[in-house]
């Protein structure tokens, strides 16, 4: 690493009492001696102040200065503000100790004295935004649901993610690590951390170390994962992101695109938006799809495809974490087949669907993985079995689940359909609960024909047979919940492309 | 109260009303309460005893004056009266012509070194990995050098080298922005 040294550093000897100072081991000599150089030599005096600025950014980046509040500088920063237009709803986080009463006391004397101040600002900063569900290995390091979270304080994360969510409608999601400032809910630092959005309130300003985004109506992530480089992606609308060192300099992206600064240039290169890389959302639907390859998978990942977050497998049996989730979900059937458009993101969840043929015909292998994975071994069709959902709903504050489920007939080219009811179609999708064992049926999800799509849904690129969203009436809340399809029986075909589970709140 | 022999005449603009301003500088004031030396986990309570006077004196603040030179002395005062409160002075025990000094400066400093302290993300990554933990242990975790040089093995004065180097190299780094190399 080279680097270029800066002009005008003090004496040796002074650099290294200043290194004595900030290392917490300076003699009375060592104060002595700063006390009488600060004021004779300029060049010491603001060395000794960079290296002070430096140590205590230091010392925030790295947690020093709030170990004993890991999550959140939950301290007020009690400043005049102008008072909001808007009623903010829900509940004030509550403050303890000795500082807060003594402030409180304070204020009401200041109040009382002639409430000068009532008409410029509130002594207390106004909540900005709820914390409405968080998500992470353990939640220590994450602030509870509930919390608001008030204007100038600052989210720091050691892991984890919390979604936050304003009076009027913006949503937030933040991971760490990292380091959100809550100026106000208009204005957010993101010094280090990811940082999904979606805004339907007012408009939003956020500030990076390499420039300032502007939302223009939409829904976007920003990654500064990185120290070094800041990546945008926009899913809808757009953004504008200025450069932080020459403010007429700026780019818009539109839905689809991102933006990646990096580098000694600040020009972004633009790129498509990846939704993968994001907690986008923690309470948003979670997607479980099967695909065709790699390819398929990261294509469907990549997009928020029905406005879910999708988990992809490319296995016929196999098990896996939902991605940024606490459900597990372990699948069996016989076999994976790929058919019908796969255009979009919302095509190519459907594109690939995975099929119940008996398992002891021509997939022999199949009863055996299933019962590795303590799946029921019924000898065809296919099974999934969702399990932790109800570390998932205390996650994000729901109550339940509902579950749609996207099918997908396949060719049909040797198919008659129109002597055979419509309802017969697709195999009926039976829901177990698992939770407590033995498995009660808690009811039947049947393709009625104002279900039916066309093979070409939904954006119209050809292909053959039928394609079909349907789902449950009612709202699960089940902590296991098993899902079986029977064995093809011609002609009602028996596959599952993807599943979703909606929470319900 | 000595004075500060600072300038008020560059102001911040007639425009500006006074809850503005000073949600403006919260940053400044914070960063100058640290650099005076209140320890980290006081710098709120001062934050909020600065904020409060300055709230409750905001009919002496003129319009068009620098705010921030004028912040900067209700700040300096009120960190007099905390480390009189609890009876010790400041960290470094710095005489108040120096913490005069010290507030002059950071006025002077802050916005260029804010802009500095944005590239200490990139330079902290270009740190290799044991001089990053080293860092972490120092920082976060609030080793003190003869600790850190007896679980690694080394001499005090070893690590007390070693802590100074990986900082003057930080220091060096946001100076000249090579994090962006």
């Amino acid at each position: 690493m080279k680097m270029t040294h800066r002009p005008q550093l003090p004496e040796r000897d002074f650099i290294d009492l200043v290194e004595r100072v900030l290392n917490h081991e300076a003699s009375l000599d060592d104060i002595a001696h700063l006390n009488a150089v600060l004021p004779q030599d300029p060049s010491a005096l603001r060395y000794f102040v960079e290296m002070r600025m430096l140590h205590d950014s230091l010392e925030d980046r790295m947690g020093a200065a709030s170990r004993e509040l890991d999550s959140i500088e939950g301290r007020l920063i009690e400043f005049p503000v102008r008072p909001r237009a808007h009623a903010v709803v829900g509940s004030i986080p509550a403050k303890t100790g000795w500082t807060w009463r003594r402030w409180a006391a304070a204020a009401v004397v200041l109040l009382a004295a002639g409430g000068a101040f009532w008409g410029g600002y509130r002594l207390l900063h106004p909540p900005a935004f709820e914390v409405v569900a968080r998500n992470g290995t353990g939640f220590s390091a994450v602030p509870p649901q509930g919390e608001w979270i008030r204007e100038g304080q600052r989210l720091k994360l050691t892991h984890g993610a919390v979604e936050l969510r304003s009076a009027d409608g913006n949503s937030l999601t933040f991971e760490g690590p990292g380091e959100l400032t809550v100026h106000n809910r208009e204005r957010l630092i993101l010094g280090s951390g990811l940082l999904w959005a979606e805004l339907e309130g007012g408009p939003l300003r956020i500030r990076v170390p390499r420039g300032e985004i502007t939302d223009l109506g939409t829904t976007f992530g920003i990654d500064q994962s990185s120290g070094t480089s800041t990546r945008i992606d926009v899913f809808d609308g757009g953004v504008r992101f200025s450069d932080s060192a020459d403010t007429t300099r700026s780019v818009e992206a539109k839905k689809g695109e991102s933006l990646i600064s990096s580098g000694s240039d600040w020009t972004p290169e633009r790129g498509k938006a990846d939704a993968a890389r994001y907690t986008s959302g923690i309470r948003r639907p979670l997607g479980f799809s099967f695909a065709a390859d790699d390819s398929e998978a990261a294509r469907i990942r990549s997009s928020l495809a029905f406005g879910a977050r999708w988990t992809t497998v490319t296995t016929p049996a196999g098990a896996a974490e939902m991605h940024n989730s606490p459900v597990h979900v372990a699948w069996a059937g016989s076999h994976l087949f790929s058919t019908g458009a796969s255009g979009s993101p919302e095509a190519a969840v459907l594109h690939t669907h995975h099929c119940g043929f008996p398992w002891q015909k021509d997939f022999h292998t199949r009863s055996g993985e299933a019962r590795a994975l303590g799946l029921p071994d019924s000898g065809g069709g296919i099974v999934l079995r969702f399990s932790n959902l109800a570390s998932w709903l205390d996650q994000i504050g729901a109550r339940g689940y509902r579950v749609m489920l996207y099918r997908n007939t396949g060719p049909g080219e040797d198919f008659d359909w129109t002597p055979v009811a419509e309802s017969s179609w697709f195999q009926p999708v039976s829901a177990y609960s698992e939770d407590p064992s033995p498995a009660t049926l808690l009811g039947k999800m049947t393709c009625q024909p104002e279900d039916h799509r066309p093979a070409d849904f939904p954006d119209g690129t050809g292909g053959k047979g039928y394609r079909a969203a349907h789902g449950s009436e009612e709202t699960f809340a089940v902590d296991v919940l098993t899902l079986t399809v029977p064995v093809l029986e011609h002609p009602a075909r028996s596959n599952i492309a993807a599943v979703v589970l909606h929470p319900v709140f | 109260m000595t004075g500060m022999n600072l300038d008020f005449s560059d102001g911040l603009g007639e425009g500006n009303c006074f809850h503005e301003l000073l949600e403006c500088e919260q940053g400044f004031l914070r960063a100058l309460i640290r650099t005076i030396g209140i320890p980290g986990p006081d710098v709120d309570d001062v934050l909020q005893d600065a904020n409060l006077y300055l709230v409750a004196n905001q009919s002496k603040f003129l319009p068009g004056t620098h705010f921030r030179a004028w912040a900067a002395q209700v700040v300096r005062f009120r960190t007099l009266s905390y480390f009189r409160a609890r009876k010790r002075r400041p960290t470094v025990n710095l005489s108040e012509q120096a913490l005069d000094l010290i507030a002059g400066e950071v006025v002077r400093q802050f916005d260029q070194q804010q802009a500095r302290l944005d590239r200490l993300p990139g330079c902290l990554e270009k740190l290799p990995e044991e001089q990053r933990q080293l860092m972490f242990s120092f920082y976060r975790d609030g080793e003190s050098l003869k600790k850190l040089a007896r679980t690694r093995g080394c001499s005090h004065a070893a690590m007390r080298k070693t802590v100074s180097r990986i900082r003057q190299w930080l220091e060096a780094c946001i100076e000249s922005g090579i994090e962006d190399e």
